[in-house]
């Protein structure tokens, strides 16, 4: 037997033993294994999880006036609390409250609905559903050389597919520069990443959006920060303006930023990360939850997202991205079968 | 021990008198009573083929009430809905099973008219063999076994310590 069939039996073995150990029936266990590495969730940290229980009452969130300017003042500087990572030229941009990064998406897609929608393939499976739904024209670019100046971009930081930062970022924004071509990057990763360097000084850049759905286990609540130039006007942009945003996001987002470094997430499994991927044989990514397989890894790539979303795409398209929450979430167990095998 | 449970339905009497039933796996008699919507016992598992039992023992021909052209007015009958062996819902398995009475054998029968019993052949551990079993029977599930053993692995690692 090859290591990486080895690995790939590894990575089985841990999965059904962490899902068995939930007291899921056979059936369940075999549902969820379809999808097990796939997904893209942010860790049901038990001591966050914790906190949860500790979040204001709603009545209280609802009639604090001041609560949705408190969030996105301190939401910046949550940002910037972190030794992993950087961003340059926020403090140039207007915050506004969003329900989750989604919600920017929608606004970037109706403010340039003229446009063409362009992704890089391997991107947010959303654009692509919401574009075909909506009727957007769109498509796949392979390099920003393929840009034309009607289009409008949106890129993952780091790129939803790898989980890595590519490599020519800055090339692809001077492009969007010189061809006038509206940018939205999408920093939904960011804060479970490392050794991102993002300057979003670049005058393209109309939109950068944040996402507390995969740094805390409140995905639910839908909480998400987009930045805008000063200028921008448009209906999320209204709500903002006349005190309208949800409070409750809000407040649920303000006690868990107050407690937790935007760094916190990274350092916290970053050993678990690297003897998960050891063990596993993956190729580790600059993002805690995803890693990459090679060919042997299909079947737990997006196939089942694909499904899920729809899209009869070729997996081939896409890099096996490999989804390790839930062996980082099952830290006691995971560690465990680690040492018994080796 | 295993827990065998079975849900009845349309629970029918002609008197006041109330159907009763006995369970009895492998020539074993583990429980009678009136019937139910819901009963359990427990039995003695055996390693490959088991039988289960299940005798409506209290039919009679005055239970049947007609009218003069023997058309069926009243009848004391029920039927049996599922069996649940070990935590495992076998499903439509249960209509691999025969009821039979003195005079016939009926074949994917559920349902207690005639004085008679139901009958049905299973094998332990339950689950191997309502895969196996539904593989055989659909042709859909060829990874039944990789998965079977994958999750009895887990279970026997996690027991293990």
């Amino acid at each position: 037997m090859g290591n990486r069939t080895m690995a790939l039996n590894k990575a089985k073995e841990l999965a059904w033993a962490i899902m068995v150990d939930r007291g899921m029936d056979f059936d369940s266990c075999r549902h969820k294994m379809r999808g097990f590495y796939s997904r893209s969730r942010s860790i049901n940290d038990e001591e966050m999880k914790d906190h949860v229980s500790r979040i204001p009452a709603v009545g209280d969130l609802l009639y604090d006036d001041n609560i949705i300017s408190r969030f996105e003042k301190s939401f910046a500087g949550w940002i910037q609390s972190n030794d992993l990572n950087s961003c340059s030229g926020l403090e140039n941009f207007q915050p506004d409250i969003s329900q989750g990064a989604t919600q920017a998406f929608d606004s970037f897609y109706l403010r340039h609905r003229g446009r063409k929608l362009r992704i890089f393939a391997g991107e947010y499976l959303y654009h692509i559903v919401v574009a075909k739904q909506l009727g957007i024209e769109w498509s796949f670019l392979d390099s920003a050389d393929q840009l034309g100046e009607d289009d409008a971009l949106i890129l993952s930081i780091p790129f939803c597919d790898t989980g890595n930062l590519d490599n020519e970022l800055d090339q692809i924004l001077r492009t969007c520069e010189d061809k006038g071509v509206p940018v939205l990057l999408d920093c939904a990763y960011y804060t479970i990443s490392k050794d991102i360097h993002l300057d979003v000084n670049f005058k393209c850049i109309d939109t950068v959006t944040f996402s507390l759905s995969k740094t805390f286990p409140i995905a639910h609540a839908r909480i998400g920060m987009r930045y805008t130039r000063p200028e921008i006007q448009d209906g999320q942009k209204l709500h903002s303006n006349i005190n309208y945003d949800n409070r409750i996001s809000a407040g649920i987002g303000l006690h868990f930023i107050d407690r937790f470094r935007s760094d916190h997430v990274y350092k916290k499994y970053q050993s678990l990360y690297k003897a998960v991927t050891d063990y596993l044989e993956l190729e580790p990514s600059q993002t805690i939850i995803f890693a990459e397989g090679d060919n042997e890894w299909e079947q737990y790539g997006r196939r089942d997202i694909l499904q899920a979303y729809g899209l009869d795409h070729d997996q081939s398209m896409y890099r096996n991205r490999i989804c390790v929450t839930e062996l980082l979430e099952n830290e006691i167990l995971t560690r465990r079968m680690i040492d018994e095998t080796n | 021990m295993k827990q065998i449970d079975f849900k009845f339905k349309n629970i029918n009497t002609s008197t006041e008198k109330k159907p009763t039933l006995a369970v009895v796996i492998n020539d074993v008699k583990l429980l009678e009573a009136e019937v139910k919507t819901s009963m359990s016992t427990q039995f003695t598992e055996r390693s490959g083929n088991n039988l289960l039992q299940v005798y409506f023992v209290n039919k009679q021909d005055s239970d049947t009430i007609t009218d003069d052209q023997q058309n069926i007015m009243k009848d004391m009958n029920f039927e049996l809905e599922s069996v649940v062996i070990d935590g495992v819902d076998i499903k439509e398995l249960v209509w691999g099973g025969t009821y039979v009475t003195a005079k016939e054998k009926i074949d994917s029968c559920l349902f207690f008219g005639p004085k008679g019993h139901f009958e049905l052949q299973f094998e332990m551990p339950v689950l191997r063999w309502t895969l196996e079993q539904n593989h055989l029977k659909n042709g859909n599930d060829p990874n039944w076994q990789e998965d079977y053993n994958n999750y009895t692995e887990a279970w026997k690692r996690l027991n293990q310590n």
